[in-house]
């Protein structure tokens, strides 16, 4: 159980990172083509969507991977593959054909449908890193910096 | 401690920062929208009917409003001038790949045979099982320089050269395809191509009778 949280924070930290820094090394106008087949963004949102997500996505991702600011990086990566999941739902309750989903830019394509899966089993595994954070702060920098959490941390958590 | 942890977050997303805004900056080296408008471009420079076309190759009212234009400026070739920007519309699967390819053509020289192609063969290759490969067969079939369109495909400057005219023809106000500017007037879809150009036919054979008058 510990050691498959850790591994699910690092993997869904890749999967961010890897999307992030591959959108983010490209003109932002290639994001914003892509959010445009989503047909969902208000126009003037669109470049400051296409600027801001790759970054977002990039550093949470960065620290999901290291295990810095642990809780907080789990929330904003839970509330990224969950509006993700949102996003990819409505554009195929909608019958938008997109082709390719555009969440890791040019470098790599792949279809909406195994993205809203892949997006669909990292929230997942988010929330249960958030509900067991005494697990999944192993092999962090959190741990190292804050010191070993109590072992009634987790129970507490759940309590409040 | 906690401010040990501070200084190394930053320290991380400073030097992230950095290395992602260098490889940003290698990549977009010589940026700009595709420098083939003359290419794009045919009749007389001061021809008193001036269209602006921004389509998608993969649109069906594209290769309808092309033929529209096609007969027209055939009729009236020295009193219409056209010229062609790229909007390819992200849902079609095949779009922004087809107007790399008449991009590249372009390049060589032959932007109309290839944008003629594309519009009149539009079932054919849509609907290819490999496209790619397609479109280099129509590249040969014109007579370019095989080595240099593949390398021109293969250029991701080509792309983003292409989406950037896409850009400003958004920020211009183009939302859909195939848009025209007429002589200053927005059309859109080919039934109002038709008005217009019909109307336009009437002006000019009454100038052409006032003149023989």
């Amino acid at each position: 159980m510990q050691l498959s949280l850790v591994v699910f924070r690092i993997v869904a930290g890749l999967v961010l990172f890897i999307s992030g820094l591959g959108k983010a090394v490209q003109p932002y106008q290639n994001f914003q083509f892509a959010i445009q087949a989503y047909e969902i963004v208000p126009a003037a949102a669109e470049p400051v969507l296409a600027l801001l997500l790759p970054w977002i996505e990039l550093f949470c991702g960065l620290f999901l991977i290291l295990g810095l600011w642990l809780r907080p990086s789990l929330w904003v990566a839970s509330a990224l593959f969950a509006s993700f999941c949102a996003v990819l739902t409505q554009a195929w309750w909608r019958g938008i054909d997109l082709g390719s989903c555009g969440c890791f830019g040019n470098s790599l394509q792949i279809s909406p449908t195994y993205m809203l899966i892949l997006d669909g089993v990292m929230l997942a595994g988010s929330a249960a890193c958030l509900r067991f954070p005494t697990h999944t702060n192993r092999l962090s920098l959190d741990r190292l910096f804050d010191g070993k959490t109590r072992p009634d941390t987790d129970s507490k958590l759940r309590d409040s | 401690m906690i401010n040990e942890k501070l200084r190394l977050t930053i320290a991380i997303v400073l030097v992230s920062a950095a290395a992602v805004l260098f490889l940003q900056n290698r990549g977009s080296e010589g940026q700009s929208t595709p420098d083939t408008l003359d290419a794009r471009t045919r009749g007389p420079e001061n021809a008193p009917i001036q269209i602006v076309e921004f389509i998608d190759f993969e649109c069906a009212q594209c290769a309808e409003g092309a033929a529209l234009i096609r007969e027209f400026t055939t009729r009236y070739s020295d009193q219409v001038r056209v010229r062609v920007y790229y909007f390819p519309i992200p849902t079609h699967q095949h779009g922004m790949t087809a107007a790399i390819a008449v991009e590249c053509a372009a390049q060589q020289g032959a932007f109309w045979p290839m944008h003629d192609r594309l519009l009149q063969q539009q079932d054919s290759w849509t609907q290819a099982e490999n496209v790619d490969t397609l479109l280099r067969e129509y590249a040969q079939e014109l007579g370019l320089d095989p080595q240099r369109f593949l390398s021109c495909l293969q250029n991701k400057q080509t792309r983003i050269g292409i989406e950037q005219e896409r850009q400003w023809g958004r920020q211009s106000g183009v939302r859909s395809t195939p848009s025209y500017v007429i002589n200053g007037e927005t059309v859109v879809a080919p039934h109002s191509l038709r008005r217009v150009l019909q109307r336009l036919e009437r002006e000019l054979l009454l100038d052409s009778g006032e003149d023989q008058g």
